[in-house]
């Protein structure tokens, strides 16, 4: 099963927490990391914050469906979203030119 | 001398009980530095490099405890954001903006949280606000509930309605049918 999945993480009652697909980081402290990582949520604060974001997804993203970036950027009040048409997990590693030109133009303003 | 070309320092930084692993990527543009740290991956020399000609700002990469070259264990991510403040100080950088990655998205929310100040901006990219609530989402790669590892957790009977019940179902989403 680990094989095929990669790594699975296992809570108390032994159900599967969730799935490290092969190629991403599995090392013991990282399994710990990502069971405390479980418990990150800052939906409560995030309209509290007052800096400017820019706030970037790509439409094809598996690892975070743009679903999700959307409900981040919706939460705060300061953001400007650009979801990169076609784009996967982090579309500016992957040299999605829509992505780069925003951060530059992002940036301009400091 | 090209961006590209510019040379890339390593930098191993006491910030206190840890050393930090730490690459800056210079720059000749004197406005704005871009802080990026990642709470589970190591970032080198070619990330920082890769990230300045993105941005065309100076970058500074950073590995928290246990990454990289980095010192310690790695803590909370509460910690790995009081650490960066404290590298931020060791490197008289005033403020920055903080390009948090996929999960390098978490670190910047409670970076900017904590240290309004010193936060000048955020890039969220590929990030989320509630990491359990995403690996509960099928449409997640990262969840037991995803088509790809449905069936085979199912037969190993480690698939259960804790996965969507316990870890909570989205709440209040838009329309999965919008438009970017």
């Amino acid at each position: 099963m680990i094989d095929a999945v990669g790594l699975v993480l296992l809570g108390p009652d032994h159900r599967a927490l969730m799935v490290l697909p092969q190629g991403l980081p599995a090392s013991e402290s990282l399994k710990r990391a990502h069971q405390a990582f479980l418990a990150f949520d800052s939906r409560s604060w995030l309209p509290s914050l007052d800096v400017p974001v820019l706030t970037l997804g790509g439409t094809d993203d598996p690892v975070v469906p743009l679903i999700h970036v959307r409900a981040l950027h919706e939460r705060l009040q300061r953001s400007t979203l650009v979801a990169i048409e076609g784009g996967g997990h982090v579309p500016t590693l992957q040299g999605a030119k829509r992505a780069r030109e925003a951060i530059r133009n992002f940036l301009q303003a400091f | 001398m090209e961006l590209k070309d510019r040379p890339v320092h390593q930098k191993l930084i006491d910030i206190g009980g840890a050393t930090l692993e730490v690459f800056d990527a210079e720059a000749p543009r004197s406005a704005g530095v871009v802080c990026a740290a990642h709470p589970a991956e190591a970032y080198t020399a070619e990330t920082a490099n890769l990230l300045r000609r993105v941005t065309g700002t100076r970058v500074v990469s950073v590995n928290s405890r246990g990454l990289g070259n980095s010192s310690g264990e790695p803590g909370s991510l509460e910690s790995m954001s009081l650490d960066l403040d404290q590298l931020r100080h060791e490197l008289d950088v005033d403020g920055w903006t903080f390009w948090g990655i996929s999960g390098g998205g978490w670190l910047a929310q409670l970076y900017a949280r904590d240290f309004p100040t010193s936060t000048q901006g955020m890039i969220l990219e590929s990030a989320c606000a509630c990491y359990r609530q995403r690996v509960a989402d099928p449409d997640c790669i990262m969840s037991p509930n995803h088509a790809s590892w449905r069936a085979v957790l199912s037969e190993q009977g480690c698939l259960g309605k804790t996965c969507l019940v316990s870890m909570g179902k989205p709440d209040r989403y838009p329309s999965r049918a919008r438009g970017a």
